[in-house]
């Protein structure tokens, strides 16, 4: 299983749509069944992205988004009441996470069962901050285009690097490899929450 | 081998992974041979469809859409499947790329030279250049740099301009020579599936590349025709690749970078056959734009100059003498041509805005004030410019403004006695739309702006030949282009031969036969005009603006007019009307602004076509005026000087950043991150947090009026900038706001790449002015803690970036012009 993670610092206004630019050159390199790319492509800050050409994924994403940004909308009420707890009032942070699966058979003495097993963890931990003024607001916005076009870049050196890990394409579904996204609340990801959730499974 | 098959081969490739019979060696398997030539096959021609595809228009293959049905009237593309990459299918380069569509594993295995690597180059075709344009490119920190000049300097005869830059070369091949290492060789599907990975991420790298970004500038402006073309060429890899009249991908055009390309090899996927790499050199700087002859020659001492005064002196006085000094060397006689190299830069999507009008109001202006009296506006309204920023400490004040003023202090004094002295904006004169400013100086005084076409061409050519460079011909050679540099000429004829209808017929929008023959005559020097350059049309709409907004500064329009006027005006402005008059334009294009133009024959016809077509163009008049708005006001912050100021000492803040910057290492820790951040000092105080919140909410209501002048007043109060930086700041925000509209407008004629650049700038400067020694001692301090270097705290945030992402090799944004979307998405989702 191979783990990612990418660290991006960026406005709270601008989260929505460059972590959706992430999100969408991820799945771009991870739906390995036929797509056909978006066209005209998508673009945020002057960057151009791919997009797979799949309302369903685009709607989840777009599900998943909201989500995220109520939670950093949460955790500020939390910061709000709490005393000054490591992140001030500007600095948020978050996460969502992007996990591939593959479907393996599994032959028990008597009984056979379906599991799926991830082969690839996408990790995004954003750091939420919100500008003071408008001359900021600008140097972030310049920061997430070049925070965005590294991270892309950087995406596709990682797939191209990292291929043996790949499950082989065992079927002719549109998409051979299931897919989850997943943001962990802000008090989840902590040591805590690792252990809570093993004991959930 | 035939596209058809293509498709079902990818089905007999899943099978294969779904566990088949295991794969021998190709020999021992005929239908396995075939295979991996399918394979190998559709490497070359989809990699090269991906690039090609990327870089220029193709043809698509329109095929039926059921060719089995009777029915042959349904069409569709075809759609080519291969590595599971749906593309529409075309048969562009298919003669070139024949050798590779029929390439064979056991050949190649044979023989190395049996299939040479294919290359690929993205070239950028000059050949539609006219003599007195100048191809420059633009450096990382938006210096722009004559590309002749620099192929001279790279051996090529100065009198031959070559037809064509290459960009990008990309070397697709497939090496045999790795095979014995190889070992076991992959099977077919791990071979497919490591494909898919590499034309996924190639599709996605050619659209990181700044060719793409250029391509994209070109495209977005496809309105305004630009003779600048990016097309493909497919060569054969066998034989060397010649730069035979073509300025080569090895030679530098950014004189002052040793490196003026990168490059990138995907990771191979080794096949039975071979190891198959995709490899692109690219060269780094792609931002080419269209200059004058000129203003590049300023341009180019400028650049000379910094380089040998890169320590930016700060006090006033050496500021000021030395752009006197620089500007004098560039044109000594009289130093106009710098005033164009400002404005140039800001006005960057339109080459030719605003070359006509400033030039030829040179030689005239001074001798014979009357025979060019739209530049003795222009002068008017630089000379005014330079009151205001005498009292505008150094590193602002600009050499070209000055120089201008200088130039034309008898006309400007005239005119000045002539009208309001008040300006009722407070923009600075040399932004990138003239239009404004001029128009509302010259609110009424159209008759004489009617005859400035008539001299306008000669006084182009006399400019020409004061040009220094030796090989470009002076004159009228240019015809097209010229026509494009004249467009805001004309510009300003047309909405004040409108104002001359709304005074005479204030109420009624063209019932009455006298006004509607004024409307068509507007018409014709409409239909001329838009035949040059799209954005110009917007220039138009933007001083037509000014006079509305103004009106009540003194243009002398009756105000209750200004509604009807500016609508009709904006309804004009659609294309549709003037497809309308489409044949007629060619004798209506000649006509004098209040002649005859369309006749009288017709007019009651077409005015009541106009009406109806009225309604359907509202909205788009909408987001257009609100565009508009957009126009005149960014570029109000950035007077020219800006531009000169940007590439000394705050040039860096404009920006410091390689278009590309290549993968990094990212790997900080959150926390660190984090810990970072909060070590700075730039997001500790919270000061102002509340304020500007509040400014935000008054963005809302804050009137067009008002958000044009503010920039203008927090010049003048520069000494106490900390208090204006309030009221600065909302005239900023606001600037986000409409690019809403913006994006609207974008696809029908406002060239937002243009517009975002110069609300770019505009923000920049006011960072400049942050910087400068009376303001922003808060930010001053906080950046000299953080260490001398960064002269603002624009740079300290870039720093913060590129410690984020892990990079400290170099700077890593990778386009120096926003887009719309990068300020409006905030302004956007703040509601």
């Amino acid at each position: 299983m191979l783990l990612i993670t990418i660290d991006i610092v960026l406005d709270r206004l601008l989260i929505r749509d460059v972590i959706k630019a992430v999100l969408s050159s991820i799945f771009f390199h991870r739906l390995f069944g036929s797509v056909r790319p978006l066209s005209p492509p998508r673009e945020v800050l002057d960057i151009t992205y791919p997009t797979v050409d799949d309302s369903a994924l685009d709607s989840l994403i777009d599900e998943k988004l909201t989500h995220l940004t109520a939670v950093l909308d949460t955790s500020s009420q939390n910061a709000a009441n709490q005393p000054y707890s490591g992140a001030t009032q500007r600095h948020r942070k978050a996460q969502i996470a992007v996990n591939f699966f593959e479907k393996k058979t599994r032959k028990a003495w008597f009984s056979k069962s379906e599991e799926e097993v991830c082969w690839e963890e996408w990790t995004i931990n954003i750091l939420s901050i919100t500008p003071r003024n408008e001359t900021e607001k600008v140097r972030v916005a310049k920061s997430a285009e070049s925070q965005l076009q590294t991270i892309i870049m950087k995406i596709i050196d990682i797939v191209n690097d990292n291929r043996d890990h790949i499950p082989p394409i065992a079927t002719t579904e549109a998409n051979p490899f299931p897919y989850q996204i997943s943001i962990p609340s802000e008090t989840e990801y902590t040591w805590g929450s690792v252990f809570k959730k093993i004991l959930v499974e | 081998m035939s596209l058809p098959a293509a498709v079902p081969a990818v089905q007999d490739l899943r099978g294969l992974a779904t566990g088949g019979p295991v794969i021998g060696p190709p020999v021992k398997d005929p239908s396995h041979a075939a295979k991996l030539n399918q394979v190998i096959q559709n490497f070359f021609s989809k990699a090269a469809q991906v690039i090609i595809q990327s870089r220029m228009p193709v043809n698509p293959i329109i095929m039926p859409a059921n060719p089995d049905a009777a029915d042959a009237t349904a069409f569709q593309k075809k759609t080519n499947k291969w590595f599971n990459l749906e593309l529409d299918d075309t048969d562009t380069f298919r003669d070139e790329l024949r050798l590779w569509k029929a390439a064979d594993a056991a050949l190649v295995t044979a023989s190395f030279a049996s299939l040479p690597p294919l290359l690929i180059e993205t070239v950028l075709d000059t050949r539609d250049l006219t003599a007195n344009q100048t191809l420059v490119v633009l450096d990382d920190e938006g210096k722009r740099w004559n590309v002749d000049a620099a192929a001279t300097a790279g051996g090529i005869r100065a009198d031959v301009r070559r037809p064509e830059i290459v960009l990008e070369r990309w070397r697709i091949e497939l090496d045999p020579r790795s095979i014995n290492a190889l070992g076991v060789p992959p099977e077919l599907p791990v071979v497919y599936k490591r494909s898919i990975v590499l034309f996924r991420s190639l599709y996605a790298y050619v659209r990181l590349l700044p060719a793409w970004r250029f391509r994209k500038k070109l495209s977005k402006a496809k309105l305004n025709p630009s003779s600048l073309k990016v097309s493909c060429r497919v060569l054969n890899g066998a034989y060397p690749v010649s730069s035979r009249g073509r300025i080569g991908l090895s030679m530098p055009l950014v004189l002052d970078r040793k490196d003026n390309t990168q490059s990138h090899t995907f990771n191979k996927i080794d096949t039975p056959a071979g190891a198959f790499t995709v490899h692109v050199t690219y060269r780094k700087n792609c931002e080419f734009r269209v200059d004058d002859s000129e203003s590049i020659l300023s341009s180019h001492f400028l650049n000379l100059d910094e380089h040998s005064t890169r320590k930016y002196a700060n006090t006033t006085a050496a500021a000021g003498s030395r752009r006197y000094s620089r500007t004098s060397k560039s044109s000594p006689a009289n130093s106009l041509p710098s005033a164009h190299s400002p404005s140039r830069e800001l006005s960057q999507p339109d080459p030719g805005l605003s070359y006509g009008s400033l030039s030829s109001f040179h030689p005239q202006s001074t001798a014979v004030p009357g025979a060019s009296p739209l530049s003795a506006l222009r002068g008017a309204v630089t000379g005014s410019s330079l009151e205001r920023e005498s009292s505008f400490p150094s590193s602002l004040s600009s050499s070209a403004s000055r120089n201008v003023a200088a130039g034309t202090r008898t006309s400007l004094k005239q005119i000045d006695t002539s009208r309001p002295s008040i300006q009722p904006f407070k923009s600075p004169a040399l932004s990138a739309s003239p239009s404004s400013d001029s128009m509302v100086t010259g609110g009424g005084s159209y008759p004489r702006l009617s005859y400035y076409r008539g001299s306008s061409s000669s006084s182009i050519s006399n400019h020409q030949q004061r040009a220094q460079r030796p090989n470009m011909p002076s004159t009228a050679s240019g015809g097209q282009r010229q026509s494009t540099s004249m467009s805001p000429i004309n510009t300003f004829n047309t909405p004040s031969g409108l104002l001359a209808v709304s005074s005479s017929s204030a109420d009624s929008s063209g019932s009455r036969p006298e006004s509607s023959r004024r409307y068509s005559s507007s018409f014709g020097s409409r239909s001329q005009w838009h035949h040059g350059s799209t954005p110009s049309s917007s220039a138009t709409i933007a001083a037509q603006q000014a006079v509305v907004d103004g009106s009540t500064g003194g243009s002398g329009t009756p105000s209750d007019d200004d509604n009807d006027l500016g609508e009709f005006v904006r309804m004009l402005d659609s294309r549709r009307p003037l497809k309308l008059f489409t044949p007629r334009r060619d004798s209506a294009g000649a006509a004098d602004l209040t002649g005859v133009g369309m006749g009288t024959s017709a007019p009651r016809t077409s005015l009541a076509r106009f009406q109806q077509l009225r309604d359907s163009h509202a909205i788009l008049s909408d987001s257009m005026s609100a565009s508009v708005v957009i126009q005149q006001r960014s570029p109000v912050p950035v007077s020219g000087s800006y531009s000169s100021t940007g590439s000394g000492g705050s040039g860096k803040a404009i920006s410091p950043h390689t278009p590309h910057t290549p993968a990094i290492p990212s790997r900080l820790s959150e926390g660190l991150t984090v810990e970072y951040y909060r070590d700075q000092p730039v997001f500790e105080d919270d000061d102002d947090e509340v304020a500007v919140l509040e400014s935000h909410v008054d963005d809302g209501g804050v009137s067009r009026c008002r958000s044009v002048k503010k920039p203008g007043l927090a010049k003048h109060d520069e000494e106490d900038e900390l208090a204006v930086d309030e009221g600065a700041d909302s005239s900023m925000s606001l600037a986000p706001a409409p690019q809403t509209h913006m994006a609207a407008a974008a696809t029908s004629r406002s060239n937002s790449c243009g517009s975002g650049g110069m609300l770019r700038e505009s923000i920049a400067k006011r960072a400049a002015m942050r910087s400068s020694p009376s303001g922003g001692s808060v930010h001053s301090n906080e950046v000299s803690s953080h260490g001398g270097h960064y002269g603002d705290d624009d740079e300290l945030l870039f720093a913060m970036s590129d410690m984020v992402v892990g990079t400290n090799t170099s700077p890593p944004a990778p386009a120096r012009t926003p887009s719309p979307k990068a300020a409006h998405s905030p302004a956007q989702s703040q509601e």
